[in-house]
């Protein structure tokens, strides 16, 4: 496979996203438009409204009243298993007889729309009895040692000695907010009931997998008989990664009952009432440093907000701790993890996975620190960076190979002017200061490091199947779902490839376990790794078989012949990609073929908490500007300079959506995203509303993205690309760390250790009075 | 016999084709009535609460002028015989296909859901705006939200392009005769004069008065199929109207803030930015200046404006017209002076004099979209010495309702605006009592009162206006 793309035909070039198109003309068909049978019904979730407790009745007379035709479902109607945990069997798809936050899904009200399915929830009464003492936030549950799992504890020497013996030592604590995804489209399934204990489940799902078999349990029907389908997802974001299969599964139950399809659409407040979010953390640590900033000893202690159930909570710890170490070599490092058990939402897979949390940590930490010596926060991170000299081995014991820090410091230091900026943005706030005006700026720049590959080894593996019809066309099909990020033109790129045709031979096709089984979510950044490969291995399958015929055709050895553009040519002879296509069927040879990939080198002992678990890293820098207003607390980024590196890039005009759309979602998680709870639990930030995620006027007025040129994967990755979809947001922490350097330089008096995630016009303000009752 | 019960049914125009009302058990919003009944899937619904954008249609006005509005919060009642077009019918025309195109070209689609809802409001710019700056498209798209491209692609493709876009005239464009409609257990009554609306709230009792919906219509959902009367205001061409007198005008409690930001632009322009952070350009097409009296929301964009300008409302009842001030309206949280069966019908809002000065300033978590934590507007004199002669100071989101300052104005008044920040604290302590909730903490918003007063005091003394850090 090339390792530059100058002469590709389909690899590198920046296509458009496959149906964007049709997006943009309303023609794009997404779950809620697929036309239905005219027997379908519409279900709308009862969902619990206290936190912790114990239903005494649910009470469903006036729901009938209101409309006698109504079916309503609870736990007592499942033929199989209550539970659609992807981990553990922790999570029933209603609450029987227990609730364990508000929002939790008591039962499924059908009707014969969607709004009289609602209207009808709004008759239905739940009596319970309640439990006095919920756990609603972290500092009750760590109290309580309310944890899910055997806390994880590792650590390389001994930091706490070399914290003792350092020059320096810091001790603190903080706190991060959690982030909902807010996908455009909420979550949706479409449940078919067939002949046979047949069922296809439409369903807006990163996972079709993982609903085929949450539907089947729940069901008590073999995964054989269940058809899970998506073609599309209006965002994900690890939202729908495991949380969509609760939805299918109640949506597949109703079906089953009423034996007719059954959508379940949720209404924005339910998909947020109900559904998980990023993890909120605490952090807890201690630092030993020397003047310079090298760090010693570090002790970290991470608190994540599991909520009531365990879901993906556990890999999403274990990524937060394999990312404390950000680019730096930490010899004595110690860190502990907690995931701990609230009556909350359960929080789940989101973008990141648990990484920018940890990375937020360090971040945070090293920005405390060389505010504490005064000095550049860019020089103490050149005491503690990865190299030869300060060590290229992990805590966890994976050796960082192929390290870009420093061309990504020099590259960045052209692209941006870090270093100029610096001293202009101090003569900004002096020239503030001087004439009595609100306006601070900060500016700080980060590196990230982000590993890439599943942490659980089981779940890298990928499917594709591919088929080669008798005119030419191709018909691509594989395990990755497609939520926007372009996952299906970067694959349709790598089969166009392969048989070097255009690329509109290649037809789509959606995600399905039909086709496709026992796929993986498609996360992790990983889709078009995997899915890329194994595509990749399925085209040339048959690309084999057909040189193969060719050079019979041609009476050439196969070296001879040369796929080109949609010919097959040998010396002066030709046919066209069609003509061979068609003497392949002709002559009874296979024009179809599955791939499968699983990725290699990998290996992890969570018990230990030890290995290699990321096959690659991907590298990345930011530059951002901030700009703070004293008087209020508003602030906003002013500019921001992205170099990320995508190995060689599959699609540069994907990428580059992908490192924007995710810097930005990043800076949503950092500033103006808050998830309110109210004392009694209650989520009061349940629509677009009151939870505010970035709007258009909310992003740098200069936004300069540059994809690291030259930089060839070195593992052997599809057309040595990297992954791209987590990474950027990772890199908005500069953003984060630009705020605090604003804050600082607000006055004499104010406390950038106040300001935490997200950094709300309240929390600002806060900073800058140093006041913490804000 | 037939024609006839087509006279008297409820229809409108979607796409440039007549549609009627049929068939339907509840209430029900555009949105839900493009989709199922017309099976125009290309509108989305992804909040429902008209924040996101994602069912952007575009609305004809009595001019033949276009706009956008969310379709999630509009009802079918409330769009008798207006034009509606849809991203389908859009997408067909030739004259929108360069911004399609600009669009695509610039990957401005990922997952594509909120896509029509930006091609709706990018429309919407675009007819009115030949080359649109930044700023301007911010605005426009201030009521659409995007989670995965982080904008920039949109932004770029819609000012890639440098033409205007045309749209074919509307269809019938007239007012709509018709007196009453029903929609399942809903019926809506449309008086067309203030004779008939006071004839109607003389011998009705209960019934809900609407205009734009963008506040009712968001509790609408448990009454979709509930008994009740809806008193629909918009085709009374007095209430939909502003009228210029002599030293005042006379606005109609229908008019919406778009025709409201005209006026701001002409004769308040100090208060333009915050009349355009009211809401989104789709807010703005439908909500009312009554509408946002009449809600009586502590935290009502438009009160603090009113208050400063010393504005009075005339409210109708069975009797006829009343006049009253505007600080005399608000009567605690939610509650407001409107007896029963009456209701805001006019505001009368003196003109500024020559030398007046007005302040205003919205601060809230986002710029865009979002709605007040608190709020800030002034109005003072100066004499020649540059001595305050006069001076009022309303606040939004620092009490149970919106407020003057008396206290406060006082102490700016009496000390020319040099007082130290202790006896401003003193002051406010007096005037505001502010409380937590998800929008800032009570202490939050008492610092950042002071901190909006600072600016206001800024711009006074150096007679320059003060800038958002969103637009500098």
């Amino acid at each position: 496979m090339a390792l530059d793309n100058k002469n590709n035909i389909s690899v590198g070039k920046s296509h458009y996203q496959d149906s964007s198109f049709r997006q943009l003309t309303g023609r794009a068909e997404y779950i809620d438009d697929i036309p239905l049978s005219e027997n379908t019904l519409h279900g709308a979730l009862i969902l619990s409204e206290i936190p912790s407790g114990m239903i005494t009745s649910i009470e469903t007379e006036k729901a009938k009243k209101f409309d006698p035709s109504i079916t309503v479902i609870t736990a007592k109607d499942i033929p199989g298993r209550n539970d659609i945990a992807p981990i553990f069997t922790d999570e029933p798809i209603f609450a029987e007889k227990e609730v364990t936050y508000v929002g939790q899904p008591i039962g499924l009200i059908v009707a014969s729309s969607m709004e009289r399915a609602r209207a009808a929830v709004n008759e239905v009464q739940i009596v319970y009895k309640k439990d006095k003492t919920p756990i609603l936030d972290l500092d009750l549950a760590f109290k309580k040692k309310n944890f899910f799992l055997k806390p994880i504890h590792f650590e390389r020497g001994n930091a706490n000695e070399q914290i003792k013996q350092a020059p320096h030592k810091l001790e603190g604590s903080f706190s991060m907010g959690g982030q909902d995804h807010f996908y455009l489209e909420t979550h949706i399934a479409l449940a078919i009931p067939h002949e046979n204990s047949e069922f296809t489940i439409w369903s807006s799902t990163q996972h079709p997998t993982e609903v085929q078999h949450g539907v089947s349990n729940v069901l008590n029907i073999p995964a054989a008989k269940i058809s899970s389908k998506v073609r599309r997802l209006g965002g994900g974001f690890g939202g729908k990664e495991s949380q969509s299969t609760i939805y299918a599964a109640i949506a597949a139950l109703g079906a089953y009952i009423l034996d007719k399809p059954v959508k379940l659409r949720l209404n924005r407040k339910d998909d947020m009432a109900s559904s998980g979010k990023r993890h909120d953390f605490e952090v807890k640590y201690s630092v030993g440093f020397n003047k310079k900033g090298k760090i010693k000893g570090l002790d970290i202690t991470l608190l994540s907000n599991a909520g009531n159930v365990c879901d993906l909570s556990a890999p999403v710890m274990s990524r937060a701790l394999t990312h404390l170490d950000n680019c730096y070599s930490f010899k004595d490092f110690t860190a502990r993890g907690y995931i701990c058990k609230t009556n909350t939402v359960s929080n789940t897979a989101f973008r990141g996975f648990g990484g920018p949390q940890g990375m937020l940590a360090i971040e945070t930490i090293l920005e405390r620190v060389s505010r504490f010596l005064e000095i550049d926060l860019d020089a103490l991170r050149h005491e503690n960076y990865y190299s030869l000299k300060n060590g290229i081995k992990t805590p966890y014991g994976q050796i960082v190979k192929n390290i870009k820090i420093e061309k990504l410091i020099n590259e960045m230091e052209t692209f941006a002017g870090l270093e100029k900026r610096k001293l202009l943005v101090e003569k900004f706030n002096t020239s503030q200061i001087n004439k009595n005006q609100p306006y601070r700026k900060g500016i700080a720049f980060m590196p990230a490091k982000f590993g890439i590959s599943f942490n659980k080894v089981s779940l890298n593996q990928a499917g594709a199947l591919v088929h080669v019809y008798t005119d030419g066309s191709v018909r691509l099909n594989h395990g990755g779902t497609e939520m926007g990020q372009g996952l299906f033109i970067k694959v349709a790129q790598v089969v166009s490839e392969c048989f070097n045709i255009p690329i509109d031979y290649v037809h789509i096709s959606g995600t399905n376990t039909d086709e496709v089984p026992n796929t993986s979510a498609t996360a992790a950044s990983s889709g078009s790794d995997i899915n890329g490969m194994a595509a990749w291995k399925a085209a040339t399958v048959i690309k084999q078989r057909m040189l193969k015929h060719a050079s019979k055709v041609f009476q050439k050895p196969p070296s001879s012949i040369e796929f080109k553009n949609g010919l097959i040519l040998s010396g002066n002879k030709s046919m066209t990609f069609k003509e061979l296509a068609f003497s392949c069927w002709e002559n009874r040879i296979s024009l179809s073929s599955t791939g499968f990939y699983k990725t290699p080198k990998i290996s992890w002992d969570q018990e230990k908490f030890k290995g290699s678990p990321y096959f690659y890293f991907t590298w990345g820098a930011a530059v951002s500007e901030a700009i703070i207003d004293i008087d209020t607390g508003e602030s906003r980024i002013l500019r921001a300079d992205i170099i990320q590196d995508c190995g060689t890039s599959l699609n540069p005009l994907i990428d580059r959506g992908q490192i924007e759309g995710g810097f930005i979602q990043g800076i949503g998680w950092l500033t103006c995203e808050e998830l309110y709870f109210n004392s009694e639990g209650k989520l009061l930030t349940l629509g677009p509303s009151t939870y505010k995620i970035p709007g258009s006027r909310d992003v740098p007025p200069e936004f300069n993205i540059k994809l690291l040129e030259n930089t060839p994967n070195e593992e052997k990755t599809i057309f040595r690309s990297k992954a791209v979809g987590e990474p950027p947001l990772l890199l908005s922490i500069s953003h984060f760390l630009a705020l605090k350097n604003a804050v600082s330089m607000a006055s004499e008096t104010s406390n950038a250790d106040l300001l935490n995630a997200p950094a709300t016009p309240s929390k600002i303000l806060a900073a800058v009075h140093n006041d913490h009752s804000m | 016999m037939e024609k006839q019960n087509k006279k008297s049914e409820p229809s409108f125009y979607v796409n440039f084709k007549k549609v009627y009302a049929r068939n339907i058990d509840s209430n029900i919003s555009l949105l839900n009535f493009l989709r199922h009944n017309c099976k125009f899937t290309g509108t989305k619904e992804g909040c429902s609460e008209g924040d996101c954008g994602a069912c952007s249609v575009l609305i004809f006005d009595e001019k033949g002028s276009l706009a956008p509005v969310n379709a999630c919060i509009l009802k079918v009642g409330q769009i008798i015989d207006k034009n509606i077009v849809t991203i389908e019918g859009a997408s067909k025309l030739s004259s929108a296909d360069p911004l399609i195109q600009a669009l695509n070209s610039e990957a401005a689609s990922q997952c594509g859901f909120c896509t029509p809802g930006f091609v709706m409001a990018a429309l919407a710019l675009k007819e009115k705006h030949k080359s649109p700056s930044e700023r301007v498209i911010h605005d426009s798209l201030s009521g659409n939200l995007c989670r995965c491209t982080g904008y920039r692609p949109i932004v770029n493709g819609i000012q890639s392009l440098k033409e205007k876009i045309k749209f074919p005239m509307p269809i019938n464009s007239k007012g709509s005769k018709l007196k009453t409609a029903i929609f399942g257990k809903t019926t809506y009554i449309y008086p067309d004069s203030k004779k008939e609306l006071i004839e109607f709230i003389s011998k009705e009792k209960n019934y809900t008065v609407l205009s734009g919906g963008t506040d009712w219509n968001l509790e609408a959902e448990d009454s979709n199929f509930k008994e009740q009367k809806i008193l629909f205001l918009n085709n009374i061409k007095e209430m939909s109207t502003i009228k210029t007198k002599t030293s005042s005008f006379e606005i109609g409690a229908c008019v919406t803030l778009s025709k409201f930001e005209e006026l701001c632009r002409e004769f308040f322009s100090p208060f333009l930015d915050t009349i355009i952070r009211f809401g989104s350009p789709q807010i703005r097409t439908a909500a009312t200046v009554g509408g946002n009296l009449g809600t009586s929301s502590p935290i009502g964009d438009l009160a603090p404006l009113f208050f400063v300008l010393e504005a009075e409302l005339s409210l109708l009842g069975p009797k006829g017209e009343r006049t009253i001030p505007i600080k005399d309206f608000f009567r605690g949280y939610r509650k407001n002076a409107l007896k029963r069966n009456e209701l805001i019908y006019k505001v009368k809002v003196p003109k500024t004099k020559k030398e007046d000065s007005i302040f205003s300033w919205k601060l809230s978590k986002r710029y865009d979209q979002d709605i007040s934590t608190l709020s800030l507007a002034a109005k003072f004199k100066m004499d020649k010495n540059h001595t305050i002669e006069n001076i009022i100071l309303s606040a939004g989101g620092v009490g149970p309702t919106p407020l003057l300052l008396d206290k406060t104005s006082k102490l700016l008044k009496d000390s020319n605006l040099r007082f130290n920040q202790n006896s401003l604290i003193t002051a406010l302590s007096h005037d505001i009592s502010p409380i937590s909730d998800l929008r800032g903490t009570a202490n939050y918003r008492s610092a950042a009162m002071v901190g909006l007063i600072k600016k206001m005091q800024r711009s006074v003394i150096s007679g320059e206006k003060q800038h958002s850090i969103m637009s500098i």
